[in-house]
């Protein structure tokens, strides 16, 4: 973007060196139609037409109107800019230039040279030996005329003007430069600071080391990555050219950190317990399994950190917390990676109530921590923070939102379920009415109609208490509510982000909650897989939710046993926290690296296909002013070369995959991911005889094994 | 392992090696397991009578809440300059565990209070009671050792000068339904600190079985040196991330499940992912993801997480652990050197207040040795080294036959073994595991690494045929691998390719794998210092553990 800032000015005594042929263009000369051909093929040819450089890509002329070329094109140029660097590696090679070097010593980031030097005058150059600086970043724009080079390079904090000039280089480094260095670059430069007449803040720069010669051209700024694919496979490739990418795992970083923070402000002690574990429990998800060869035994990946974290208060620590991967073996969607990060935190001698304290105090602190304000926009709506949140029961809501008064309904499930469907017929739809009939008790059906009704109603943060227990199977009974349980869930915009409880701690009503669960589960197995007796016949459907085991964590049990203080407890979802804080839309976009569908070019060494859209149309042109700036020029298309396409924002392609996504992934979609336990949203229709097949899927590690052993290509980091 | 054994399997050779099988408490297993079963008759018995006399209590066994006003350490803080035999009017409200109770009288009975490892005694007394005479009776005879209590009372001294609470009232938290294991001393224990010894011969739970499996047992028993274990490995962590952000690395998380296992060579879990109907692999590495990042332009990031291996458990493998990799652009293999240094003699001294750090590298019933963390740490060249201490003269040309049949001719001569396939960089590797690593007891850096050993690293900047490469090791074991990354894609290849064609694989998904980073490469790693610490290995020197299922709070189970 600064581009737009330097083209806007006019021009220079460069003009004369430039012999710029055309003033009707001068202004915005870049966005003019005339150069935007250029651009567009700057990406298969950044150097292009550099006459004096011996070495120059010559593009081939269906780059230089990628518009009308095919994306197929786009391989070939790309393999041709590839071997077109690949030779200049080896001519620096030749010329006893390392392009691949060793190490780098940089005195600033460009963010803090702007910041120091912002004082600088228009046309002050410091010389001062003091004010030498040398800095390091990827060169993402560049413009080399006859004796003056132009080149934008971006580090981490931001960007900064390289002005090199071939009086102050040394010896044939200027024709190195022009010769050499393409957009892609990692480069080195020190120098001495200038603002230049047009208050555009530059190195200028009396030396300069390659550093990393990239050998591939980034995407096209203003049509940028088309396969939205592949902005997360290649999500490097997406961070150069979006920088607010990265961002968004700087804040992630933040709100983490904050996060331990305060939990270790307030005297918890982390503690890290296993992935793996011999039975998957404390919540209701299906678990990945996987198999440990010299044990000769399945694993499951842990679907949550409950059970060993309260092992924990049974053995004397009184506050702890654990932030880690959980992982659930279900489809994906914009809410749902298979694997995500939680913090789960326990309090020995305290009761749910504190939790909702230590939720608001975590929330609003990260808030304030990234954003630095407690009111926030999040994808159009404005979310207030402000403490203290709404605090109501399931039954109010759900009676506030349908007028059903639930504690009035009686014993009578099919009863019940008949007041709900005549109360509700206008609002609910089909699949709905499926759910609701498929209750199996006044508490399912309750927390049926609260999600379908009142959950996505709760866009300002709600604490929802007291869910029933019948879906809350390690909470403690309610002391004044029989039937009901102390738990709350935190909803912020529909969403649920915390799920807390007054911990169960009786273990023989541990022991009948859980077996229960076991029961229920097993009979929805039958059940399915007596609905579906045809079995594989409907094998493309992901309806077999139920078709793994629930088996019992007698160890669990054991150690409830043992006594475990009275004590709260919480699991938020980081993922989803890092989502809300940071305005996005997908958990794709705070997960750096989200599980994708297989997908058949994933490692094609294809380039990153350009979008066919036509080029924004040119800006109005204006008159020159030719009043002899020096450096930020107009440059028409006989100058040698114009640069400029890393900054393209790939706003309108990340809106349309947002609601691409939405529709394809939501369908069909199971619960995902739940926060510590819960038991929420059954979904029927399970099938033994898929569920037999997969199992034998995940069973063939041996096999596997043998198979991978031979995969030794890496020495590892840690040979362990 | 050694069906597997072309993976650098140099520190289980150690392990092996340099460990007597004595763990730390097969020494001093006791004999309960014999009276099994009479126990656990015993024990079962216990727990129905428990059961009974919950179902008859009258009041609700399983509160929700205690509000808890001072913790046993403020307590013991606040009330220790009591005179004997005074008391103060203070209300206190404290909550623990019972870990003995002394009953003299149906009026009278006293209990030990634990909040981790420190105690209080609780006095409960009928006439500071607010129960009547039969109340009182019934609540203490209900109340056992093991069962978690809140107490609400005022402090002072008995005339023998014991810090007590005296209670007012008494309510049983959560009863404990077994017998806890009796202790076998009521001696005082020293609490124990980082960077000293352990004393697993004073544990009142000595069972190694049981520890593992019921780690609450562990940490309830054994609790003057079990609980500082986790606090000290909470505390290393801190540390590690406090040094990191000082320096302005950005902490990440890159993907546990990956689609295809990278970034080191071991083998992997693999498990299904039914919606996707695709196999995935458990990560091995992070390494691959964090360069990515780096070429994304995040220049200094870091990972602290758990990597997984599915390899056989021994002292000093478990199949998940822990690990801190940092990448940094701009730096190479020095600076991480003097980063190292800084980093653990900086993480010793806070956590033990000096560089010195006891171990018992040989067992608890043998001497214990001393590591001293003080910087800088010694640095040997590995080849240089290792021909002057075996006075070899290797060939230079390390990826010839020559040096190959060389290697081959000395490890026979030094009695050296080395499995099959007798790759040069596996003889490489025995022999330095032979002659270099057994003299690394005080942090070592081992540096300089052959090509042929490191297919990730870039290449010397002055000696041809080696690497910018470094391994930290302590009391023989390797604690930090580090390098200057290779970041040229061509190069890069052309070391895969050399890999494969020791291992004649012609896996697809091997090609894929490589093609996929180098791709990556090719968009530009800048110049970047890359760095990983196994933090349990860290974990056991500063905690005196030689099994690495001592810091790690749960193992596998093996039923």
């Amino acid at each position: 973007m600064e581009a737009l800032k330097v083209w806007s000015l006019t021009a220079s005594p460069l003009r004369q060196l430039l012999r710029l042929s055309s003033s009707s263009t001068a202004i915005y000369g870049r966005r003019s139609h005339h150069s935007s051909l250029m651009l567009r093929c700057a990406s298969a040819a950044s150097s292009s037409s550099s006459s004096n450089a011996a070495t120059a890509e010559t593009p081939k002329p269906s780059g230089r109107n990628r518009r009308a070329a095919s994306s197929s094109n786009s391989t070939s140029d790309r393999e041709a800019i590839r071997s077109i660097r690949l030779k200049k590696v080896e001519e620096l090679r030749g010329q006893g230039v390392e392009p691949y070097a060793y190490k780098w010593e940089k005195s600033h980031s460009a963010n803090q040279l702007q910041e120091i030097y912002k004082h600088l005058a228009n046309g002050e150059e410091l010389n001062d030996e003091s004010d030498r600086v040398s800095i390091a970043g990827r060169v993402v724009a560049r413009r080399a005329f006859g004796k003056l080079a132009f080149l934008t390079l971006r580090d981490e904090s931001g960007t900064i003007q390289l002005y090199c000039e071939k009086e102050r280089l040394s010896d044939d480094q200027f024709e190195q430069l022009k010769a050499f260095i393409d957009i892609g670059d990692i480069l080195g430069a020190s120098g001495s600071m200038k603002r230049t007449e047009k208050g555009e803040l530059s190195i200028c720069v009396s030396s300069f080391s390659i550093l990393t010669k990239s050998l591939l051209p980034l995407p096209d700024k203003y049509h940028g990555l088309t396969d939205i694919d592949k902005r997360y496979r290649q999500r490097y490739v997406d961070m150069i050219a979006n920088p607010e990418v990265a961002d968004v795992f700087r804040k992630r970083a933040k709100i983490v950190s904050e996060i331990r923070k305060t939990v270790e402000s307030s005297g918890y002690l982390e503690v890290e317990t296993p992935v793996l574990q011999g039975a998957a429990g404390g919540a209701e998800a299906r678990p990945f399994v996987t198999y440990h060869n010299s044990l000769g035994r399945d694993l499951y990946l842990r679907i949550a950190t409950e059970l060993h974290l309260k092992r924990m208060l049974v053995g004397g620590f009184e506050k702890v917390y654990e932030i880690g991967r959980i992982f659930r073996n279900e489809g994906l969607s914009t809410r749902h990676n298979p694997e995500f990060t939680t913090i789960e935190m326990y309090e020995a001698f305290s009761d749910y109530q504190s939790m909702m304290d230590m939720a608001e105090l975590i929330v609003t602190g990260c808030a304030m921590a990234v954003n630095g304000k407690l009111t926030l926009d999040y994808q159009g709506t404005e979310i207030c923070l402000e403490r203290p949140w709404r605090r109501e029961t399931m039954h109010n809501l759900v009676k506030e939102a349908t007028g059903i008064d639930f504690s009035e309904l009686g014993e009578d499930l099919g009863k019940a379920k008949d007041t709900v469907l005549v109360a509700l017929q206008d609002v609910l739809e089909h699949k709905d009415k499926s759910g609701i009939g498929a209750c199996s008790s006044l508490g399912h059906l309750l927390n049926e109609v609260f999600e379908v009704v009142v959950e996505p109603k709760l866009v300002q943060p709600t604490f929802v208490l007291d869910y029933p227990i019948e879906i809350s199977p390690l909470a403690k009974p309610h002391r004044g509510n029989a039937g009901l349980t102390e738990r709350f869930e935190l909803f912020i915009c529909g969403r649920e982000m915390a799920n807390a409880f007054s911990e169960l701690t009786d273990p023989v009503d541990q022991r009948r909650r859980l077996e229960e669960q076991v029961r229920q589960h097993n009979a929805k197995r039958a059940a399915a897989a007596a609905e579906t007796p045809e079995g594989k016949a409907k094998k493309d459907d992901d309806d077999d939710d139920e078709s793994y085991e629930v088996t019992l964590d007698e160890d669990f049990l054991t150690a409830l046993e043992y006594g475990m203080p009275p004590a709260s407890g919480m699991g938020l979802g980081i993922d989803r926290l890092v989502m809300l804080l940071t305005n996005s839309a997908s958990i794709r976009d705070v997960i750096a690296f989200p599980v994708l569908k297989p997908s058949p070019h994933i490692y094609a060494s294809g380039s990153l296909k350009l979008e066919d859209t036509p080029p924004p149309p040119p800006p109005q042109v204006s008159s020159v002013v030719d009043d002899g700036d020096d450096d930020d020029q107009y440059v028409d298309a006989q100058v040698e070369e114009v640069v400029d396409h890393v900054d393209g924002l790939l706003n309108e392609v990340r809106e349309e995959e947002g609601k691409e996504e939405d529709c394809a992934l939501e369908e069909g979609q199971s619960n995902g991911e739940i926060l510590k336990s819960s038991l929420k949203k059954e979904t029927l229709d399970s099938e033994d005889g898929e569920r037999r097949e997969k199992k034998k899927k995940v069973q063939w590690v041996d096999l596997m094994g043998k198979e991978l052993a031979e995969i030794r290509e890496f020495e590892s980091r840690l040979v362990y | 392992m050694e069906e597997h054994s072309d993976l650098p399997s140099r520190s289980m050779e150690v392990a092996a090696t340099a460990l007597p099988l004595n763990d730390e408490e097969y020494v001093y297993e006791d004999a309960r397991s014999e009276e099994c079963s009479e126990v656990e008759d015993a024990d079962q018995k216990y727990c129905e009578n428990r059961l009974k006399d919950i179902d008859n209590g009258d009041q609700d066994s399983y509160p929700h809440k205690f509000a808890v006003s001072i913790s046993v350490s403020e307590f013991i803080a606040k009330y220790k300059s009591l005179f004997n035999g005074d008391h103060v009017d203070d209300q206190v409200s404290v909550a623990g565990r019972i870990m003995s109770k002394r009953s003299s009288s149906s009026k009278l009975s006293f209990y030990d209070l634990n909040d981790s490892c420190l105690k209080v005694q609780v006095m409960a007394d009928l006439r500071k009671s607010e129960l009547d005479k039969d109340e009182f009776a019934k609540l203490h005879a209900f109340a056992k050792r093991g069962d978690i209590v809140g107490v609400t009372g005022f402090p002072g001294k008995t005339k023998r000068g014991e810090l007590s609470i005296f209670p007012r009232s008494f309510t049983v938290l959560s009863p404990c339904l077994h017998m806890l294991p009796s202790p076998a001393n009521n001696k005082k224990q020293e609490i124990w600190s980082p960077g000293h010894l352990r004393h697993p011969q004073t544990y009142v739970l000595k069972d190694q079985e049981t520890r593992f499996r019921q780690r609450y047992l562990d940490l309830m028993m054994n609790n003057h040196e079990i609980p500082q274990i986790f606090k000290t490995i909470d505390n290393i962590n801190k540390y590690i991330r406090r040094f990191l952000s000082l320096l302005d690395f950005v902490e990440v998380s890159t993907p546990m499940l990956h689609t295809i296992p990278g970034g080191a060579a071991a083998r992997p879990f693999v498990t299904h992912h039914n919606d996707l109907d695709m196999k995935l692999y458990m990560r091995i590495s992070p390494e691959l993801y964090l360069k990515q990042l780096v070429v994304g332009g995040m220049d200094r990031v870091y990972e602290i997480g758990k990597q997984f291996r599915n390899e056989s458990i021994d002292m000093t493998h478990n199949p998940e652990f822990t690990t801190c990799e940092f990448y940094m652009a701009y730096a190479d293999y020095n600076d991480l050197m003097k980063m190292t240094e800084d980093l653990l003699s900086g993480l010793v001294k806070e956590l033990t207040g000096g560089y010195r750090v006891k171990y018992h590298a040989k067992g608890y019933d043998k001497d214990p040795i001393v590591i001293d963390f003080t910087p800088p740490y010694r640095r040997i060249d590995m080849i240089g080294e290792l021909e002057k201490v075996a006075e070899l003269s290797i060939p230079k040309d390390l990826a010839g036959e020559e040096a190959n049949k060389y290697l081959i001719d000395a490890c026979g001569r030094f009695g050296v073994k080395c499995a099959a396939p007798m790759t040069t960089a596996r003889l490489l590797d025995k022999l330095v595991g032979h002659f270099l690593e057994r003299t690394c007891v005080n942090p070592t850096f081992i540096m300089n690494h052959p090509e042929i050993m490191s297919p990730l690293a870039k290449s010397h900047r002055s000696i041809k045929g080696l690497t910018e490469r470094f391994e930290l090791f302590i009391n023989q074991h390797e604690l930090c691998n580090a390098y200057t990354e290779l970041n040229d894609p061509v190069v890069q290849r052309q070391r895969f390719a050399d890999q494969l064609k020791d291992r004649q694989s012609g896996d697809e998904e091997a090609m894929a794998l490589d093609e996929s980073f180098c791709t990556a490469l090719e968009y530009g790693l800048p110049p970047t210092g890359g760095w990983g610490l196994g933090i349990d290995r860290l974990a056991m020197l500063l905690t005196d553990s030689q099994n690495i299922k001592v810091p790690s709070l749960f193992f596998i189970h093996l039923n």
